[in-house]
């Protein structure tokens, strides 16, 4: 059972998430997906540090103790913060789309911008 | 029926291409060995250099504390873009109304009351905390701001977003990041390195240790609790109420 | 298998379940479940600081994201533009079945929140639930009757086919409604035109020779020229109605009953009268 680690489940929901923005047409799903591959590379990165034997990095004075990586953990609070800035950004974005059109369906947005298009040339004519 | 087939096609091709990356991917990290130990020297020198028990905050704020100062930065553009642009969508802006949404439930306003006061004193010990147990400034921020909620769901938006309006939170905002920045210039003053600390490292363990690093975490949880706070009343307001 | 491993396993189980939901709110939910497993699993990685940020960015983002998606108080209305039934005026919509809407949802209690959308685009919008109600002169197809709640009829009509000697033959119709179902079943294969401006321009230019319309848009289309064709009345009487979402049965009703109490208490004669005479 050695291969179920943080690393290859990680892999895993990167393309599971990878799916989900090729896939799903609703924007907000894609947001979620979105979340989803930023969330597994930060599994990747902490399992990457993670040792059986260790306990967390939290200097306790007792010699000969053994401690996790602290570096990747580190590392990965600026990834979490960096990507709730960016999906509440992009939701906001999203809201402003469904406030004109009503619906967070992708390709109904899309047939909407070409269906207002025509109306507008219809009217030019 | 031609779109039809070819979006099928499309859907195929995003499965095999992503199958292909989650083999390529396996395989190229089943190359890579256990424990890299890049942090060991962290551990063996971070309690003497920095002062705190907790080597990641250590590592957060002392180490690499430019990188922290950014995200600080990152984060504060997103929410200022976020109420920029929900300023800017036209949508349906009613004044908040006086009775809340969820009033006629005891159990919920109740409930909100109580335990608002006890998530906030939770967030108040992680961040002061910061720097001997896990947590830190951004997730008791973040707690606090999401905590105020609880209040808000309560008692009704309009009436917390009476004492934390926007004049507040303007200025609140601006003193917590300004006091992010101004800190760390602060340290050629004292004949320091930028960047470094220069307050007295004191006893690891002890809640008044480990330099400035207990001080950081104070700004940047208030900055983070009000950053939350923002966004989620500009929702809050889009929306009409909670 | 240690728990670490379980709770590992867990995690794109969920995840598949939640981003395969058919509402966004299901699947926002069941990523609110993701993000507190994924905390447990940075806890027993022994990553405590990462942990807690999950804990507080996961329950941060829950809140922005229903707080997004839950909409409130909206009757929301989809349809093509139709002359003299739901058609714009300037900057607002008017029109006979705006009408009776804002009427209805004024006793609802919502706001009324109308999209123009082409004609073939109706069911879909209501069987994804993005919208309550399909409008604009709907003539419901046999297949839209089985699909959705079809609500009374709140005016007769009839189709009328037009049709014009000609060498090249052109049939053409509005996509998706009853009118080119019924000339396909005559004709063979008809053009497609998504919009009724188009099939106007087409029969200005004088370049479709065949087409079948309905009653609001034929006399739409008559105080165009009209002189070349021949009118045919088809003999099978139907009726204007408003399609409803299958999820919304209460609107359905309700929306029956309203237009009942208005025929019975004569508005509505005096409403047609105002649009159409």
């Amino acid at each position: 059972m050695e291969w179920i680690n943080g690393v290859t489940i990680g892999v895993v929901l990167f393309v599971i998430g990878l799916l989900t923005l090729m896939l799903r047409r609703d924007l907000i799903v894609k947001l979620l997906g979105l979340g989803l591959l930023n969330t597994s590379v930060i599994l990747v990165l902490i399992s990457l540090g993670y040792y059986t034997r260790g306990v967390a990095p939290i200097i306790t004075g007792k010699p000969e103790q053994i401690y996790i990586d602290p570096l990747p953990q580190a590392l990965v609070l600026s990834a979490i913060v960096i990507n709730l800035a960016i999906l509440a950004l992009s939701l906001v974005f999203v809201m402003i789309l469904m406030e004109r059109y009503h619906t967070t369906d992708s390709v109904k947005i899309a047939q909407q911008i070409e269906y207002e298009r025509s109306q507008e040339q219809a009217h030019i004519r | 029926m031609i779109a039809g087939k070819r979006l099928t096609a499309q859907k195929t091709i995003a499965v095999i291409v992503a199958l292909v990356f989650l083999l390529v991917v396996l395989f190229s990290f089943s190359f890579i060995g256990k424990r890299p130990g890049a942090g060991e020297e962290f551990i063996r020198q971070g309690v003497e250099d920095t002062g705190a028990v907790n080597i990641v905050a250590a590592i957060y704020l002392n180490y690499r504390l430019f990188d922290t100062i950014f995200e600080i930065l990152v984060f504060a553009l997103a929410v200022i873009g976020v109420r920029f642009h929900l300023h800017a969508v036209k949508g349906k802006r009613p004044a908040l109304k006086e009775t809340p949404f969820l009033s006629e439930s005891n159990v919920v306003r109740v409930a909100g009351d109580l335990l608002a006061p006890v998530v906030a004193l939770i967030s108040l010990f992680l961040i002061v905390t910061g720097h001997l147990t896990p947590g830190g400034g951004f997730s008791g921020g973040a707690l606090l701001g999401t905590g105020i909620l609880l209040l808000a769901v309560a008692r009704g938006g309009e009436q917390v977003g009476r004492s934390l309006n926007d004049n507040v939170v303007d200025r609140l905002e601006q003193i917590f990041f300004v006091g992010i920045i101004a800190l760390s210039l602060l340290p050629p003053l004292f004949g320091r390195p930028l960047l470094a600390n220069f307050l007295p490292l004191g006893e690891p363990g002890h809640l008044l240790s480990s330099g400035w690093i207990p001080l950081y975490n104070l700004l940047i949880g208030g900055k983070v609790f009000i950053g939350i706070w923002a966004m989620i009343y500009c929702f809050i307001r889009h929306r009409g109420d909670v | 298998m240690t728990t670490l491993q379980g709770l590992l396993l867990l995690l794109p189980v969920i995840a598949i379940f939640a981003l395969t939901r058919r509402r966004p709110l299901g699947a926002i939910l069941g990523m609110g479940v993701f993000s507190i497993l994924l905390a447990g699993v940075y806890l027993l990685s022994h990553a405590p600081d990462v942990a807690l940020v999950e804990v507080a960015v996961g329950t941060a983002f829950l809140t922005f994201y229903i707080l997004a998606v839950r909409k409130k108080g909206k009757l929301m209305v989809v349809g093509d533009e139709t002359p003299y039934l739901l058609y714009r005026q300037g900057e607002d919509i008017v029109g006979l079945e705006h009408e009776i809407l804002r009427g209805f949802a004024g006793e609802l209690g919502l706001d009324l929140e109308i999209l123009f959308i082409p004609r073939q685009q109706v069911p879909k919008w209501l069987v994804s639930e993005d919208a309550d109600i399909g409008a604009g002169g709907i003539v419901p197809t046999t297949r839209e009757k089985s699909n959705l709640l079809i609500s009374d009829g709140y005016l007769k009509t009839r189709l009328f086919h037009i049709s014009r000697r000609s060498t090249n033959k052109r049939v053409a119709g509005i996509t998706g409604s009853r009118a080119l179902k019924e000339i396909e079943k005559k004709n063979g294969i008809a053009d497609h035109h998504e919009y009724f401006s188009d099939l106007c321009a087409g029969i200005d230019e004088g370049k479709i020779t065949k087409c079948s319309v309905d009653l609001v848009r034929f006399i739409a289309l008559k105080r165009q020229v009209l002189t070349n064709y021949n009118i045919e009345r088809d003999p099978e009487d139907l009726s204007y109605v408003f399609a409803v979402s299958p999820g919304e049965k209460e609107i359905y009703e309700g929306l029956n009953t309203y237009i009942a109490r208005l025929r019975s208490s004569g508005e509505l004669e005096s409403i047609i009268e105002r649009y159409l005479k």
